[in-house]
């Protein structure tokens, strides 16, 4: 389904210097989704690292906190995903590049760095566990080339399609998931997540933090805009995701208590334990299938997000692109063993990385505060108006969106306004 | 220059999507041609393991396989043969590297639905014994474990009067409650989970082999004795020591650790009348208050048969002699509760999981080893149901 796009303020008032850049940035509508849409990518690229590698990860330092650590990133990371969406639906991001702001340039460049070395860090562990749970004595190459191929595919081939991808198969995964679920059968005890004190307080926080890194999956999409639908998907959809991450959570520490450190992948441990299972074999395949189809869009994601902030930073998004491809290929066969990079992970890497990711959700959500302040100040001759999911900024208001011919446009905010953030 | 650059990029990415088919078909051609060339082993090429046993000889293991071995026949009837192999190695993985050569084939775990092993395996750190075993032979963590007094590879080799091999029987009686009262599945999962949790201690299902008391007539010579697998006592697995439950306790204590426990309770009142009960639930709850624990017991059972009754006319649930019995069984089980209790002070075994639950409450401050210092009391409820 194609997007008809138009801007209620055509480029005709804008300078032209800034023009000139903003040439540098795609059309709107290549990088436009529906409410919808982005609700499918949290699920299908937000979640997925946090359910399958993390659990045993966290258990091995916060034991019996687990479930509270969780409790407390994911309330962190939703801050990040309203952030971001802030940011995203009210076109800020439009505008800030057509101004060629050195500030807004520095940010896309320092974003595109780190969604590269998460992408890199990702990357190994999905490498990790297909070896250890599918390519059993197979060479790493193998997997990696396998593996590569289709994430630097949809990584380049843009947003619509990574977005496409998951809108068609997050209801299949979103099932197969329930019905592991539905289906578990195995001895649970609730209690193993008490007590909530297992550590002090400081140390809950310095042991806690260095999980930092899996904050923020969804930044790629600050560079995305969001166009709504009637219906509140996102919402709708990133309270599915979280609550799964939730659950997943609880039900590790429930199942495996003290046994969890030694779970490389929780989710195709969990589809073991099926009351199918005695009757149609082992169904594990089932949540491999998930893992590995969600580790993709969300690998793909993160290489189209750090191509768009180099785009932004430099003009061109090709030396992102070449990195991030260098890199997921090269690094895993590189270093002596991939456990290395997961360990790497955990160390003070991890507190870098949970500054470095609330700093950039803080960055970005003041810029789109500022955005849209000035656009919808009455100096630029424009209502405060209502943006397409909800938040009130920039753009048209529900009722003319309703009566314009373009019904369903995306409206670059104050395109063509003067302003934006100050150098 | 820079216009032109650009067109030829727009054109070098238009190209680059028009060729989705052919990012497809490479990563089928990979696919394809790594299958053939990379050493993947056929099914053919594995041996289908159903039970695995494993010992600890001084400083090497004995491990032992139960196959599978599947042989067609021109009409095609299969017939399946089970046969068990042996080997040693100073760890398990050279074992089961050297029973895959006797076989000739790769061993596979996969299949593999109970371990039996040797009480003398349990000195050697249980995660390291079990996640080898996981990751790299593919033991389903939903595995029966079982531990044996004899050889495991003599549980595996029994011959029982089944066509059935012997491991399947095992399977059978903790799934499907033929085992003796209170035994339970315990998996391979829960066994790590219990075993590094706090109290550190799991009591698992002891399987004895003992030869058949009247054998099969018409028994070719040499084929070898029927025997029996009898189900019907705990090990008490505590780190590297362990030891054993017998019946009564081992019913008790499993039915206030375990939450799917069957089987039967059969009270004899003092003046002679026995009468038996089927459990159909058990519902354990233990709460800790300081370092204090109260574990409360309900189970609920339905009528069976009471003989040796004084009672005329039809005996139904609701008969003094039942409710007198199912009040006997309560005291019973407490009873037996506390003699668990007294042992596990004795063997400073946690195995009613007290320090776990006294943790949950208290949190890091908790000392380590605090099983002395816990205050237990008790009660059991047992109600008897009308059921099918």
């Amino acid at each position: 389904m194609k997007n008809v796009i138009s801007t209620s303020n055509t480029a005709q008032n804008a300078p032209a210097a800034a023009a000139a850049v903003h040439s540098a940035s795609p059309s709107p509508e290549v990088n436009t989704l529906y409410n919808s849409q982005a609700a499918c990518l949290v699920f299908s690229c937000g979640i997925v690292f946090k359910v399958s590698s993390l659990p045993g990860l966290v258990y091995s330092e916060m034991r019996s906190d687990t479930l509270w650590l969780y409790l407390f990133m994911i309330a962190l990371d939703l801050l990040c995903l309203a952030a971001t969406f802030f940011f995203a639906s009210c076109g800020a991001d439009e505008k800030l590049s057509a101004q060629n702001s050195p500030v807004y340039r520095a940010l896309s460049a320092a974003t595109s760095l780190y969604l590269m070395l998460k992408g890199l860090v990702y990357f190994v562990y999905t490498v990790v566990f297909l070896m250890v749970d599918l390519f059993v004595g197979v060479p790493p190459y193998v997997v990696v080339f396998i593996l590569t191929l289709p994430v630097i595919y949809l990584g380049c081939k843009g947003l619509r399609g990574i977005s496409r991808c998951a809108e068609l198969l997050a209801p299949v995964l979103l099932f197969i998931l329930l019905a592991n679920f539905v289906f578990l059968e195995t001895e649970l005890d609730a209690g193993r997540n008490l007590p909530l004190k297992a550590m002090p307080t400081e140390e809950f926080f310095s042991r806690g933090l260095l999980f930092g890194m899996w904050l923020g999956d969804c930044f790629p999409m600050l560079f995305a805009s969001v166009k709504k639908k009637k219906a509140p998907f996102l919402t709708l959809g990133t309270g599915i995701s979280y609550s799964l991450v939730a659950v997943t959570a609880m039900l590790a520490v429930a199942m495996y208590g003290d046994a969890l450190p030694y779970v490389y992948n929780m989710l195709i441990r969990l589809s073991g334990f099926n009351k199918l299972s005695l009757e149609i074999g082992r169904l594990e395949w089932a949540a491999i299938l998930v893992v590995i189809v969600m580790a993709m869009l969300a690998l793909s994601l993160h290489m189209w997000g750090a191509a768009e902030g180099c785009r932004r930073a430099t003009g061109s998004p090709l030396p992102a692109r070449l990195t991030f491809a260098a890199a997921i290929i090269v690094v895993p066969l590189a270093v002596p063993t991939m456990q290395d990079i997961i360990e790497f992970s955990m160390t003070g890497f991890g507190y870098a990385m949970f500054a470095f990711s609330l700093s950039i959700a803080a960055a970005y959500f003041l810029a789109a505060l500022r955005a849209r302040k000035r656009w919808a100040s009455p100096a630029d001759g424009e209502d405060s108006r209502t943006t397409h999911d909800g938040a009130p900024g920039c753009g048209k208001t529900h009722a003319e969106e309703n009566t314009a011919p373009s019904a369903h446009a995306i409206h670059s905010c104050g395109e063509g306004a003067e302003g934006g953030i100050r150098e | 220059m820079n216009k032109t650059a650009r067109a030829f990029g727009a054109r070098l990415r238009d190209r680059f999507f028009r060729t989705k088919w052919l990012v497809m078909l490479t990563v089928i051609i990979a696919l394809v041609f790594f299958g053939r060339v990379t050493d993947i082993k056929s099914l053919t090429q594995s041996a289908l393991v159903i039970g695995l046993g494993i010992e600890k000889t001084g400083d090497s293991f004995a491990v032992s396989t139960l196959s599978v071995v599947v042989s067609g026949s021109a009409g095609g009837d299969n017939a399946q043969n089970y046969i068990v192999y042996s080997a040693e190695g100073a760890t398990i993985s050279e074992g089961l590297d050297a029973i895959a050569q006797k076989m000739g084939l790769l061993v596979s775990l996969s299949h593999c639905n109970v371990l039996v092993l040797s009480p003398s395996v349990f000195s050697v750190d249980h995660a390291q014994l079990f996640d080898p075993l996981i990751s790299s032979y593919s033991l389903p963590e939903q595995a029966a474990v079982t531990a044996t007094e004899g050889a495991p590879s003599d549980v595996l080799a029994a011959r029982t009067g089944t066509t059935v091999a012997s491991t399947y029987l095992v399977q059978a009686a903790l799934l499907q409650n033929l085992g003796g009262d209170g035994l339970t599945l315990v998996t391979v999962k829960d066994f790590l989970a219990d075993s590094l949790s706090r109290s550190g201690s799991v009591n698992i299902p002891l399987v004895d082999v003992k030869e058949s008391e009247h054998q099969p007539e018409g028994q070719q010579e040499g084929s070898g004795s029927t025997a029996e697998l009898v189900m019907n006592r705990n090990l008490v697995v505590n780190g590297g020591d362990c030891f054993v439950l017998e019946e009564d306790l081992a019913q008790a204590a499993t039915m206030l650790v375990r939450k799917k426990v069957f089987g039967r309770l059969s009270p004899v009142l003092p003046g002679g009348e026995a009468v038996e009960f089927r459990v159909l639930d058990v519902a354990p709850k233990l709460a800790a208050e300081g370092m204090t624990v109260r574990a409360e017991l309900e189970v609920s059972v339905s009528f069976l048969e009471a003989q040796n009754s004084t009672e005329s006319g039809k005996i139904t649930p609701s008969s003094a002699v039942v409710k007198a019995a199912a009040e006997q069984a309560a005291k019973d089980l407490e009873e037996r509760i506390y003699a668990c209790h007294a042992l596990s002070l004795a063997h400073e075994a946690d195995f009613l999981h007290l320090q776990n639950e006294v943790y949950k409450k208290a949190g890091y401050t908790l000392p380590e080893n605090c099983l002395d210092g816990i205050n237990f009391s008790c009660s059991v409820k047992v109600t008897v149901k009308e059921a099918g």
